[in-house]
């Protein structure tokens, strides 16, 4: 319903520009993709090898995201503890840290000679980094943010009167949490879940830092495409577009989810 | 100050086809011209070297001296793997100076059409193991790594990492896929041991030396490590032609051969 019917020029000529600055990098990927060897080129051994590693290790992280965000989210939406704004500013650090810096401080806990790392290495003999967990780790720790603000978020718009009414009604905790807060949340529960994975798909910064770039192991599709960049730059092509691919679709399918999830 | 055939064993990466008359001619400038070339009009302003990651502490070092040796100049670096700053620069990327720790790197940027004049060798380096403090694992060969559980090796498109995969199929070790992580350039394969849980990387001599107290070095001996070369060229789009040859000359220089010589890098000759 808008108000004017046709927006001043200016503005339609930055948001012009807006949109190419954003448009033209894609359409310099695509200008450079070598559609002929697509198909050779995303099923050699290093992308075959990057594409179900980013798979394995971003689902976990969505599923680990789940068990462990949204009952904080559950938490930060409903009671009120000294310290409050303190822990949620805390759940949403990694948005806005530097990956790198994520991984250079997963690094300094959980390496071998790190605080929890070590005890962790010289007692049970685990060690995260270089391992297929230690990206799991990595993922997590930037992707899970967008889990638990977008579920705090629609846990605050929850109707409690719902809840009180289906517990007077004789329903228990859970049984409440399960009939009513969940399926009202549902949207915000699979936005979430599907902006925590494209973080996690395209997490590059504390991924190298802490579980390094082993291929097969540890060597994600960005990092693939980082290191196929010199020497293989089809291969890092045809890896990109992937990456893009999936990103795009994600975005597309969420807009109906989003918007639902913010009108709820 | 030519190249001469290098006494060392014949897995020395060969470069010779690279050497220029270029040498002779900063020789000539360097000591003619001097008077001429010190004018403090021609050598002020701000000159960006693009350099191999492995030159990151003895050209920042450089940098310093040669600003204070020529009030009003300075020289901004832009430290890679030398593949990433040769592609940058055909890629239009603005720099004066390119010095590349491989041959191969310089040769791309020359064929391209990208280097003004010829260029010098101005180093060299070899390779060595770099492993934890005390070396727990008791490593003193390439032929040790395969039995760690994590080692560091450049990318194969930086020239460390060129220079290790060679070094490694002539000593006729293999090292599983499982085994390596890859750096992007020399500097973060040696951090994945001096800060990271890599139990052993393969890097330069003159990176191996900056470690400290972080690591411990296991030389590879001649016969099995690798010699590679550093060109460094004029970038054919610099607008400060004087002060990058400044530069230039003062890496091949008495001043920048000290300083290579004292950060563990091989005469170029």
């Amino acid at each position: 319903m808008s108000i004017q019917r046709r927006p001043p020029l200016a503005v339609v000529a930055i948001a012009t520009a807006t949109v190419a600055f954003l448009a033209v990098p894609l359409v310099g990927l695509l200008a450079k993709v070598s559609w002929s060897s697509l198909w050779g080129d995303l099923t050699s051994p290093v992308a075959t090898a990057a594409l179900g590693l980013s798979l394995v290790c971003s689902l976990w992280t969505v599923v680990i995201s789940l068990a462990f965000g949204v009952p904080l989210a559950w938490v930060l939406a409903r009671f009120d503890f000294p310290g409050r704004s303190l822990v949620r500013a805390l759940a949403t650090l990694p948005m806005v840290l530097p990956p790198v810096v994520g991984g250079v401080a997963l690094l300094l806990a959980f390496g071998r000679n790190g605080i929890l790392g070590r005890p962790l290495f010289d007692v049970f003999g685990v060690q995260l980094t270089f391992s297929t967990a230690g990206a799991v780790m990595a993922e997590t720790f930037v992707a899970m943010p967008f889990l638990i603000i977008t579920v705090e978020a629609a846990l605050r718009t929850v109707d409690p009167r719902f809840e009180e009414a289906a517990a007077t009604l004789g329903a228990g905790r859970w049984k409440v949490f399960r009939r009513v807060t969940l399926p009202t949340i549902a949207p915000s529960l699979v936005a979430g879940s599907a902006l925590t994975w494209a973080r996690a798909l395209g997490e590059f910064g504390a991924t190298v830092t802490f579980a390094g770039n082993i291929q097969g192991r540890t060597q994600t599709l960005p990092l693939a495409v980082y290191v196929a960049l010199e020497g293989n730059e089809q291969v890092a092509i045809a890896l990109s577009l992937a990456l893009l691919a999936v990103s795009l679709v994600i975005l597309v399918s969420l807009r109906g989810w989003w918007l639902g999830a913010i009108r709820s | 100050m030519r190249v001469r055939t290098s006494p060392r064993g014949s897995r020395a990466s060969s470069n010779r086809r690279l050497v220029s008359p270029l040498v002779l001619i900063l020789a000539l400038a360097t000591g003619v011209a001097t008077p001429i070339a010190a004018d403090a009009a021609s050598l002020s302003g701000t000159i960006t070297v693009s350099a191999a990651s492995s030159l990151t502490s003895v050209f920042t070092q450089l940098g310093r001296s040669f600003a204070l040796a020529h009030p009003g100049a300075t020289v901004a670096f832009n430290f890679a793997s030398s593949s990433t700053l040769a592609t940058q620069i055909e890629q239009g990327a603005p720099a004066d100076v390119f010095a590349s720790a491989s041959t191969k790197e310089m040769g791309h940027v020359q064929r391209a059409g990208d280097i003004a004049g010829g260029v010098s060798i101005f180093a060299r380096n070899t390779l060595a193991i770099v492993v934890k403090p005390g070396n727990p694992l008791h490593i003193h060969s390439l032929a040790d790594l395969v039995k760690v559980r994590v080692v560091a090796i450049c990318v194969p498109s930086a020239p460390c990492g060129a220079a290790a995969r060679k070094a490694l199929a002539g000593s006729h070790v293999v090292l599983p896929t499982s085994k390596i992580t890859l750096g992007q350039d020399v500097k973060s394969t040696l951090a994945q041991v001096t800060t990271g849980d890599a139990d052993a990387a393969i890097v330069y001599v003159s990176d191996a030396r900056t470690v400290g107290a972080k690591g411990s070095t296991v030389a590879i001996p001649t016969s099995e490590n690798v010699i590679t070369s550093y060109p460094i060229g004029l970038v054919k789009t610099t607008t400060r032609r004087a002060l990058a040859w400044a530069w230039i000359a003062y890496v091949l220089g008495p001043v920048g051969q000290r300083a290579l010589r004292a950060a563990n890098f091989l005469a170029a000759h």
